[in-house]
């Protein structure tokens, strides 16, 4: 019975160990091939195009994923040389590539966030792209550092105010308009008259407001327009710190205590919040299946908020550039890629070609998605500095000190402060 | 004073029952409200709050879930890097254990003090040159990673078996010492067999360890055909986005397992608290 289970045992670690060789196999084989068409390139010089592998690696949720996957298959089809192995990566995805990188696997071409950019770029190649084929010249500005554009554009994630249309009928609201943004007056006159009740029926005007997207309302910014200089002090960055602790003694938002642990697109989903203004194009989906109220989407109030524009690199360390190019060439500037990611259900973003806007538009022909279009073109770009962790740790202060978070202390006192730290962050 | 003595020990018994029954429902109400929010619509779980008895039963989140991923293929993975580590863990360590336990030669204690002032390094630290290591070896995107080290046993394991066969009675060996018995076969006929209560807890942790594993097997596969149930979850929540109920749906499936692993070790666990070495006792 024993020498019977001893058998099974070291038969079951035999037929794991080869199941899992078979991958390093592949690998080997892959590789050997890879050498091959190098070979081939080089000594013909026959075939037209790039060939070869390439490796992409990409985070997103599976809808967004699988939006991907049928762009990749369709560059195959127009490019039967040329071999893409996506890496989906789930979750966690900057260790994952800070690991690739550091161990020398970093993939071929890239997906980074702008706001992630200046953190990678020393592993990425200089692109030179023409501005001019996108929607707006701000796209290729998001991807580039010191005037060198480090990736190109491929989707754009602005944030847009989704409305509880039912909620303004009842409070004989007029709608706001669908092209222009109310300003920030008109906004805090509408949530005032939208909250209303008490206790666990309390009727809200909006969710807390986020200072990241109503700096922006208010007409300031982080840093000068040049990135060198923090600006958290300047008068309108002030502003718009004060009206969100003015929001929270109103008690036009929900009360930190009520907030805890929750997320307040599900308050919005449950019909308690008015206005929900920090409705990026992932919330869309969510909506979609709302039957218990009607409900829209308009511009941010005072044209706040900013555009995430995520963009494709391409590794200083690729074996295959050319492959590389094309492949970031196909995604980015063709118009057949970008209708399949921009008109894709899952509303992985709003398309940086002019053309492809129709495509986004039609996930949803009810709902005005103009409002994300019309913020990928006049939005904010977000701000990135390389040394984020360290300006993040000063950044807290914010939301520790001041009463916009769980802090008591003056918001004239504490911006100015905190800037300061910034800049001495900024000068090292 | 017979009768007042009977009442007591029920009163007793009652409020032992009572406060049970109030923590098991304070530990199971999550997992009900996970089995609910997988039978429920997005809209629905944010208006329910506490409430766990859904409205419109959505079975199809469960097909939908599961047909979302390939769950087939990485459900073998998962069972692959699970069964192996069980088996190479159990193997390594028990046999490293004993080494530690029972052959006292020079310079093994501190040899074990080395063992373990490696638990002391956080895995953020190692996981940069492990990853080179792999890569030199030729073993990156496939599961090697996750099975070969587990081979070459892991310091808190070896540290348990350690303190097992310490404790076991001297008697033991030096009756396989006369009849002619080298070390491994005193480990594999004596001390293997004795040590089903400590092989269990260690198979059971690991089973957990492994089948949970996310940062594994994140790090070192890249393609689908090698990923693990972990990333399957992981892919229902987007950067800002989360798909709440499928997530819930696929999280029940993978859960099972662990629910069938309790019920099942359930008793050799309550064995392996009152274990003993000696048939005297």
């Amino acid at each position: 019975m024993r020498k019977w289970s001893i058998l099974v045992l070291s038969l079951l670690v035999v037929w794991g160990l080869t199941a899992c060789g078979s991958g390093s196999n592949n690998a080997s084989n892959d590789a050997a091939g890879n050498a091959n068409t190098g070979n081939q390139s080089d000594a013909g010089g026959a075939g037209a195009g790039p060939k070869g592998n390439i490796t992409f690696a990409f985070w997103g949720a599976q809808t967004e994923a699988d939006a991907i996957k049928q762009v990749i298959d369709n560059f195959q089809s127009h490019n039967p040389d040329i071999k893409v192995e996506s890496q989906w990566i789930q979750q966690d995805y900057l260790t994952k590539l800070q690991t690739m990188i550091a161990g020398g696997t970093t993939p071929d071409v890239i997906l980074v966030s702008g706001g992630d950019l200046p953190g990678f770029a020393s592993a990425f190649q200089e692109l030179q792209i023409d501005p001019s084929v996108f929607s707006s010249q701000s796209l290729v500005d998001a991807m580039s550092i010191d005037g060198k554009t480090y990736a190109a554009p491929f989707i754009i994630k602005p944030k847009v105010m989704a409305i509880n249309k039912d909620l303004f009928a009842k409070n004989n609201i007029e709608l706001p308009s669908k092209t222009e943004p109310m300003t920030t007056e008109q906004f805090d006159e509408i949530a005032k008259k939208i909250t209303s009740g008490e206790g666990s029926s309390k009727i809200y005007g909006s969710e807390p407001l986020w200072i990241g997207n109503w700096i922006y309302a208010f007409g300031g910014q982080y840093y000068s327009d040049d990135l060198s200089k923090s600006t958290l002090d300047s008068p309108e960055a002030i502003q718009a710190g004060e009206y969100i602790v003015s929001t929270k003694q109103a008690g036009t938002v929900p009360s930190d205590n009520e907030k805890q642990g929750q997320d307040m697109m599900n308050w919005f989903l449950s019909g308690r919040i008015g206005m929900y203004t920090d409705f990026g194009p992932w919330s869309i989906p969510q909506m979609a299946d709302t039957e218990g109220f009607d409900w829209d989407l308009v511009p941010f109030p005072g044209n706040g908020g900013s555009k995430e524009v995520d963009g494709l690199a391409l590794s200083k360390d690729s074996k295959n550039p050319d492959a590389a190019k094309a492949f970031i060439t196909y995604l980015t500037q063709s118009d057949e890629a970008q209708k399949i990611i921009g008109g894709n259900k899952s509303a992985y973003g709003v398309p940086v070609l002019a053309s492809a806007m129709d495509a986004f538009e039609q996930i949803f022909p009810d709902k005005n998605l103009n409002a994300f279009v019309y913020a990928a073109d006049n939005q904010h770009i977000q701000e990135a500095q390389k040394r984020t962790n360290e300006i993040n740790n000063e950044l807290k202060a914010i939301d520790d000190q001041t009463p916009i978070g769980i802090g008591k202390q003056d918001v004239k006192v504490v911006f100015p402060q905190v800037a300061e730290k910034i800049n001495k962050i900024l000068q090292q | 004073m017979f009768a007042s003595k009977k009442r007591s020990t029920t009163v007793k018994r009652i409020l032992a029952y009572l406060i049970l029954i109030a923590g098991s429902v304070a530990f199971l109400y999550p997992f009900i409200w996970m089995i609910a929010a997988s039978l429920r619509s997005l809209e629905e779980i944010a208006k329910s709050g506490m409430n766990v008895w859904p409205q419109n039963w959505r079975w199809d989140n469960y097909s939908k879930a599961l047909s979302s991923f390939p769950f087939g293929r990485y459900l073998v993975n998962s069972i692959i890097t699970t069964v192996l580590p069980i088996i190479g863990t159990v193997f390594s360590c028990s046999l490293v254990g004993y080494a530690f336990a029972r052959m006292k030669v020079k310079g093994s204690g501190l040899l074990f003090v080395l063992v373990l002032s490696t638990m002391l390094l956080p895995g953020e630290v190692t996981m940069i040159p492990q990853f080179i290591l792999f890569k030199k070896l030729g073993m990156l995107d496939s599961l090697y990673p996750l099975i070969v080290p587990t081979f070459f046993a892991s310091p808190f394991y070896i540290f348990l078996f350690r303190q097992f066969y310490s404790r076991l009675p001297v008697g033991l060996e030096e009756a396989a010492i006369i009849d002619g018995s080298g070390y491994f076969k005193i480990w594999r006929t004596i001390f293997l067999p004795l040590s089903k209560p400590a092989l269990m807890a260690v198979g059971v942790m690991v089973f957990m360890g492994s089948w949970n594993n996310f940062m594994g097997p994140l790090i070192y596969v890249n393609s689908d055909k090698w990923k693990t149930l972990t990333l399957g979850l992981a892919g229902f929540q987007g950067t800002y986005s989360t798909a709440t109920n499928l997530l819930m749906a696929a999280a029940v499936v993978i859960t099972l397992p662990c629910i069938v692993l309790f019920f099942t070790a359930q008793k050799a666990f309550m064995e392996g608290l009152t274990f003993s070495g000696s048939k005297e006792s």
